[in-house]
């Protein structure tokens, strides 16, 4: 008889099978360049016999945050989590984990993942120029490499340190850049910061930052 | 013996066998993924990790064990004890991580608005585990004692 | 009370035995190396122990950096990455080792902004705390 309450209780799970069915664990999202966050909606249902309440909800960063209408599902019912991605100044493949623990058993866990690729909008060879004081002090460039099709031009560049001789080229029209940077002759330790405008995105232009450093 | 009598004898039958299942199944579940329950004990943040790393061994199968005592019925009113002894410091180890704003599957930290971890939720089931045991054990106890 | 005793230490026992069987033989048993270093991370009493002088790079939220933070840290996550780096660039050095922390173990905060630093600036001298913030401050308690 124990034995058998045993095996009743063992099985029981398999019975009564309380789950959540996600139609999607993995979602891609698209961006266009200027887009400030990403949504994705995560559906599923209840595919089980006994209602099933969600028991957190957590995202491997905290630029993801979720929303979810409420937390428990009755069998057959549906719903669905909401993934906001904030970008902020992202770049790349972007893949954002969102833990969900059920309470089907104690440990039972899926993982939602967020996929986002993020283009560069630039590649840039280096935002460091450092010269050490005892080595010679040549000219280094900085070359900056527009990839959007649309041409990008550089607006404005400022200079903090006037002992840093800048001459910027537009080697490729609205694509390449090249900025050679002579630190001068006087090999005392000095430092500045070159900050370089942009007109791209429209709404929001991209700056950057570089340092130059004699050492 | 009378009619109520016998349900509650019933009922009482199938809440330890119930109780005692469930902590087989919790315990197993624990035991099929060691690597997985190190990491959820580490996230509460509360324990040195030597001794997270010897319970994540040690505690799957204290309830297994315990789970096996309530349905055959021999050492129960310690299983019983042992398990409200588990599921008293689990609430705590609960309440503890709310009051620090941990998410405890993130293992970070945000503030108590922002928090996706269900705390209410977890601590009234564990709770209302909590009164089934001790419900169990008064009743046990009681028939010890005629 | 003794039968209490002698059953409780019976099961505990029981449990003792088969965890130590569970540790020996399951596939999926992790290993007790409290240390378990990813490429480019560095232990915090090892940092602690270098003789180069630390760069520690705070890359949690701003809420977070500002409620507390490692003395001397900065502040350097991808929220907001051109101008906060700018800042990184005025501090840095070029005989220092530079650190990033994120929360904790668990998240990857940190490697991001350590590989941007490699990518984007050619430093060398860059790694990640293990275990973060949470390391720190267990440490100093």
């Amino acid at each position: 008889m124990k034995i058998f309450s045993l095996i009743l209780v063992l099985c029981s799970p398999l019975l009564l099978q309380g789950q959540m069915q996600f139609q999607e664990i993995k979602n891609q999202a698209n961006y266009k360049f200027g887009d400030k966050e990403v949504r994705r909606i995560f559906k599923f249902n209840n595919d089980g016999d006994y209602p099933v309440t969600f028991n957190s909800i957590t995202s491997s960063c905290g630029c993801t945050t979720t929303s979810l209408e409420k937390i428990t599902y009755l069998p057959g019912e549906e719903g669905e989590i909401e993934a906001i991605f904030t970008i902020g100044q992202r770049e790349g493949l972007q893949r954002k984990k969102i833990t969900v623990l059920t309470d089907d058993t104690d440990f039972s866990r899926y993982e939602l993942i967020l996929e986002v690729n993020i283009p560069k909008i630039a590649e840039i060879n280096t935002r460091l120029l450092y010269w050490k004081k005892d080595e010679r002090l040549d000219p280094k460039t900085i070359t900056i490499d527009f990839h959007p099709d649309e041409p990008i031009k550089i607006t404005d560049v400022k200079m903090s340190n006037e002992s840093f001789k800048l001459d910027m080229n537009e080697v490729l029209t609205g694509k390449q850049y090249i900025i050679s940077v002579d630190p001068g002759t006087a090999r005392n330790s000095k430092n500045g910061n070159l900050l370089v405008k942009t007109d791209f995105p429209k709404d929001n232009p991209k700056i950057y930052f570089f340092h130059l450093r004699v050492q | 013996m009378d009619q109520r009598a016998k349900l509650i004898k019933i009922l009482f039958i199938v809440l330890q066998i119930g109780m005692g299942g469930l902590f087989i199944i919790a315990g197993t579940l624990k035991i099929l993924d060691p690597s997985n329950f190190l990491t959820a004990i580490e996230t509460f943040q509360l324990l040195p990790y030597p001794l997270a790393y010897f319970i994540a061994y040690l505690l799957p199968w204290m309830e297994i064990i315990c789970g096996l005592a309530l349905i055959f019925k021999k050492g129960q009113m310690s299983a019983l004890i042992i398990l409200t002894a588990l599921i008293t410091v689990f609430i705590i180890a609960l309440a503890l991580s709310w009051g620090r704003g941990l998410d405890i599957v993130c293992g970070c930290f945000g503030n108590p608005g922002s928090l996706k971890t269900n705390y209410p939720w977890l601590l009234t089931r564990n709770f209302a585990l909590l009164a089934v045991i001790i419900l169990i054990l008064i009743r046990n106890k009681k028939l010890c004692r005629r | 009370m003794n039968q209490f005793i002698k059953e409780t230490g019976l099961i505990c026992l029981i449990a003792l035995f088969l965890g130590l069987l569970t540790w020996s033989f399951h596939p999926g048993a992790p290993d007790f190396h409290k240390i378990d270093l990813e490429d480019g991370e560095i232990l915090l009493k090892t940092a602690l122990e270098s003789a180069d002088p630390l760069l520690w790079v705070d890359a949690r939220s701003k809420d977070n950096f500002e409620l507390d933070h490692i003395p001397g840290a900065i502040l350097l996550n991808e929220d907001d990455w051109e101008y906060l780096l700018a800042e990184f660039m005025e501090k840095w050095g070029p005989d220092q080792k530079v650190i990033v922390y994120c929360d904790s173990r668990l998240c990857r905060a940190s490697k991001n902004v350590a590989q941007r630093l490699q990518d984007e600036l050619q430093l060398n001298n860059v790694y990640t705390l293990h275990g973060g913030w949470e390391t720190w401050t267990s440490e100093q308690n």
